[in-house]
This record gives C-alpha cells, structure tokens and sequence, in this order.
C-alpha cells in the first residue's frame, strides 16, 4: 500500500522541470539545462524550486539531466509535450458532486487518537 | 479448622503445579489479588492511622483491581511509558492476563505515541515483545503500535488488519478496538471513507466510536443510507473522542442527504489538455477515492488521445523523427495506467469502477498480477520452511502471515472473482506451515488464525472439513 502523492510523476515532466514551453526548440531546451545546472551547483535556492500547473515541486542536477535527455528523443519530446498541456480552469471535474467537497481527508485524524502526528505524509 | 484449610490449599497448590490439576490463569490471578489485597487491607488496618488507612487501602484497591484504567486514563496521557509498562507488568489486569507483556507493550507503546518517540524507547518496547512467551492479539497489536511508531505504515496495516479480524478468545476487545481505531484513522486521514465505512459496520464485534465514523463516512460520501441528523447525534453523543471528532461531525451534518446515489455529470472536455485538467482534479487528495470520477476522467483523456493521432504525426515530422503516432499513444496510455497503478494499490476499492476494457481495468490487472505475484513468492518461503522445520522468531512469524493475509485481503477486495484461485494457491502451503506451527512449534494461536483466515474461503467439502477439525484442535488449545 503506498501514501505517495499520484502528481508527484507529473509534475516530473522535463518542460517543467526545464521552466521552457512545449513550443521551445532543442537550442532553447539545451540553453535551459546549462543555465539550471550552473545554477543548482553554485546552491541557488531558488533554482531549486520550480512551478507547475500542478503545483510546486523541487529539482536537482540528476532530474535536470534527465529532463534534456528526455527532449532529445523525439518520441519522448512529443509524449512530454502532451502531458504538459494542462488546462485546470473551469474543467468539468472540478465542479464535485454534492458531498465531495466534503468527503476529502481528514486531517486532524491523528489528533483523534491523541497521537503526536506520528503517520509518515 | 485453620489447619485442616491449610493442608488442602497446601495439596491443592502441589496437585496444580504438578499438573494433575488445571485452574485456567484467569482464575489464579484472580485469587492471588484477593490474597494480596486481603493482606494489605490488613497491614493497612493494624499500622496506618484512620486517614492513612483509607487512602492507602484506597490505593491498593485501584492498584489490584483497576489497573488498566489507571494506565489508560492517567498514565498514558501523562507521557509515561516505562511506567505504562511496568504497571501492566506488576498489576496483572485481568483482562490481559493472557498476555502480560505483550499487554504490557501496548500501553508502553501508547505512551510513547504522545510525544516524539526515541529509537532507544522504541526499541526497549521491541525488546520486550521479543522476550514475550505467548503473542496473540495482544502482541500483534503492540508489533503493529512498534512499526507505526518506526513509521512503518504498511507493516502496521497489516498488523491491526490481522488483530482486527481475529477471533475473540485470542484478544480482548479492549485492544481489538486498539487496533480497529488506529485503521479508522489512518483511513479517514487519507480521505478513503469507504473502508472506514467498512470497518466500522463490520457485522461481527462493533465498537462505538468506529461505527460513529462509519455513520459520519457515510453522509460524507453522500451515501443513499446515510443516518439522517437525529440518529447521528445520537451516535456521536454515545461515542468517546467527541471533542476530537467534532469538527469531523460538523463536517458531516453540513452534507445534505441523498436519496439514492446519483452519478457526476458526465465530464465533457473537449481536447486533450482540458481532459488532462480534469484527471489532475480527479488525482488531487479530496477526489483520490472517487473511483467512477477517475474511471470517467482516464476514459476521456484516452477518447481525446485518439483525436490527437494527425497532431502526433505532423510534430513527430517536424522534429525530424521516423517514429510513429502509434508508438507514442502508446506510451501515453502506458503513462495513464503508471498514474492509475498506485492509487488502486492504496485503494483497491476504486476498481469496482473499473469499465470493461478500460485503462482503468489494465491497470486493475497490473496491481492483481503484482499481488497474486507477492502472495505466490510467500507461499514459496511457507513451504521452503515447512520442508526445512525453518522457523523465524514469533514476532516475525505474526508479520510474515499479516503481510500474506494483507495481500491476499486485498487482492480479494480488488477481484472477488479470484477466491477460488487464490484459495488453490495458498491452501496447501499455508495449512501445512500452521499444522507445522501447531505440532513442532506449539504456536496454537498463530496456527489457528491461519485456519481460520483458509476456511473462510474453502469451498471444497473436504478442505472445510480438514480446516474446521483444525479450528476446533486450535480453540481446544489457546
């Protein structure tokens, strides 16, 4: 059984974690890569961090590589660029049925056995 | 007279403990506390003055005949789990006579979950378990506390899924619901109502506080058999924890009920990235357990997929590729079971919205083959031990069988057509490894779990009948 969060592989996807468009040429992309690993080795905190459609997430050297590898493969560019096309506004799904605004986690559940916040989040 | 009464409880002590005489140890600790407590009232009385007196005698009394409150009521809350376990350990409650330390290690356990817990204290309680003679559900409850407090979440699943579904001789109800309320929590903190709705309607054993939380689940997911107001105050107001749980209540009496369960309009994105945005939704926390929302949304992404097929090829030309459209979408739905695949591992409850054909149901498939893979694996090591007269220590031995039983649990929550299956792929190593268990190691209540757990799914006249000789044999001997 796992507690991961299901985004997490999403928001992996090299055009974000390269902070460059699906529109971008390889020039751009390999432009991107070298300006963010030359960042990540002098310890900038905010290369560190970067933002998606699906909210934050962080970055190291091995994912930045990773990630221009991934745009150098066509096949893979144009699966990337598929999945970074997100469109979150007014989407149907996001008008939830009568009680699930209600029927997400509880948080404070711990707290209920008197634990001190000990479940791994 | 006087000595007449102490020759016979003098043969009578010598016929027990040569064995000639059994008195079950509930009975003996019953009568060693009223021996003691007799002898204290009378110190007390003959040497402490009238005050002195009552408290003193008052004391003793709550120290002999009720411990567990103390431990629970005071003790726990205050921090304190050496003490927790040690007053376990000298006081001897009735109710966990059975299993003293294991019983012992509980308390110790609750009290370290608190506040920060060190791996020295952690590990001091797992030290004791080990040393403990008997494990029953006692044990199985401390093991599960222990890996909990480690942060070892799967294993402790396992642990108080096993100890919940446990028959009563073997553990007392008192840590039953130990066990039954740690899975509450630990679903209701995920958002998976439906298991805490089962959990707390089960049919056997009901206790108040998770059946309050199945009654509060089930107007949180807009159940059509949701308690109306009334009847759910009355469940919250009868239920301990209610300051705790009130905010949940709250939560719950806002819902407007439903009369009967009226799917979500159908998700009408036009294009990939707007379906994209909707399975984002259906993936976020508070939809995570909404299986027909995630079915819907995956089917729509993989609907707008096939209109994509011109747009792949001509990008595919631009970036100079010889690939092919095909090869892509491919991929792209392998992606779309890769997203699907760990939340049905957390959940298999979500394949129940699993349509035919669907990416939904390859998926489903994925997650069965992994855990038929798992539970045929732990088979193996059960019959490489069994030939081997192998045997790890009994703590180990509970996690071992809470892991295979977990898995097989939710393979069965995942495909309830697969009984049969599974029930030929462990029936043999499993009950020759209890029968192991019982006759080489005499570890009866383990033994008697594992024949329990098979019969509930033998289907074959003479595997039933083998497997309730071997219930019987069990409850004879525990």
């Amino acid at each position: 059984m796992t507690t991961g969060d299901p985004l997490a592989l999403w928001r992996s996807n090299p055009f974000y974690v390269l902070d460059v468009s699906t529109e971008s040429t390889p020039s751009d992309v390999e432009r991107a890569g070298q300006r963010l690993l030359a960042l990540l080795t002098v310890g900038s905190a905010n290369a560190q961090n970067y933002q998606t459609p699906l909210g934050p997430a962080t970055r190291d050297a091995e994912k930045v590589r990773q990630a221009v590898a991934a745009l150098r493969d066509p096949e893979q560019r144009v699966l990337h660029e598929l999945w970074a096309n997100v469109v979150l506004a007014g989407t149907q799904a996001s008008r939830q049925s009568s009680a699930g605004a209600y029927a997400g986690p509880w948080e404070e559940a711990e707290r209920a056995l008197g634990w001190s916040a000990l479940w791994a989040r | 007279m006087g000595a007449v009464a102490g020759v016979i409880i003098v043969i009578f002590i010598v016929r027990m403990l040569s064995g000639s005489i059994k008195v079950p140890p509930i009975a003996l600790a019953f009568g060693a506390k009223v021996g003691v407590f007799a002898f204290t009232a009378a110190m007390v009385e003959a040497t402490a003055p009238d005050v002195a007196s009552v408290v003193l005698r008052l004391v003793a009394f709550v120290l002999i005949w009720a411990p567990t409150p103390l431990v629970r009521w005071i003790v726990v809350p205050l921090r304190m789990p050496r003490t927790a376990y040690w007053t376990v350990r000298i006081c001897f409650p009735l109710g966990l006579i059975k299993e003293i330390e294991a019983g012992a290690v509980v308390y110790g356990a609750l009290a370290l979950a608190r506040k920060s817990p060190s791996n020295k204290a952690i590990s001091w309680l797992e030290r004791k378990l080990r040393n403990a003679q008997t494990i029953q559900g006692c044990g199985v409850v401390a093991a599960g506390l222990l890996a909990a407090l480690r942060k070892d979440i799967d294993r402790a699943r396992g642990l108080f899924g096993t100890a919940d579904r446990m028959h009563e001789r073997l553990i007392p109800r008192s840590i039953r619901a130990i066990a039954r309320d740690w899975l509450v929590v630990d679903a209701a903190r995920a958002g998976n109502w439906h298991r805490v709705i089962g959990l707390g309607l089960s049919s056997t054993n009901r206790m108040r506080w998770s059946y309050t939380m199945a009654r509060i689940a089930e107007r949180l997911t807009g159940a059509p058999q949701a308690r109306p107001n009334w009847l759910l105050w009355q469940c919250f107001l009868s239920a301990p924890r209610r300051r705790a749980t009130y905010p949940l209540f709250r939560r719950a009496v806002g819902v407007p009920r439903r009369r009967s369960m009226q799917p979500d309009a159908p998700a009408s994105a036009t294009g990939l990235p707007p379906a994209l945005g909707d399975l984002a939704r259906s993936l976020e926390a508070a939809n995570a357990h909404n299986g027909e929302l995630l079915d819907r949304s995956i089917d729509a992404v993989d609907r707008e997929l096939d209109s994509m097929h011109p747009m792949i090829e001509h990008r595919l030309g631009m970036l100079g590729s010889r690939g092919n459209a095909g090869s892509v979408r491919s991929l792209f739905r392998h992606r779309l079971i890769d997203l699907a695949i760990p939340l049905i591992e957390d959940d298999p409850y979500l394949a129940r919205a699993a349509q035919q054909d669907s990416i939904m149901e390859q998926a489903v498939w994925q997650v069965r083959r992994r855990l038929m893979g798992d539970i045929e694996s732990q088979c193996r090591d059960y019959r490489e031990r069994t030939a081997g007269e192998d045997s790890l220590d009994l703590v180990a031995e509970w996690e071992t069988w809470a892991r295979l039983s977990s898995s097989a649990n939710r393979l069965l929550e995942l495909d309830s057509t697969a009984e049969s299956v599974l029930f030929q792929m462990v029936f043999a190593p499993v009950c020759n490894f209890a029968v192991y268990q019982h006759n080489g190691r005499k570890r009866i209540a383990l033994a008697h779990d594992m024949f329990v757990w098979l019969l509930r799914y033998a289907n074959e006249p003479e595997a039933r009948q083998l497997l309730a000789k071997n219930v019987q044999a069990g409850i004879a001997g525990i």
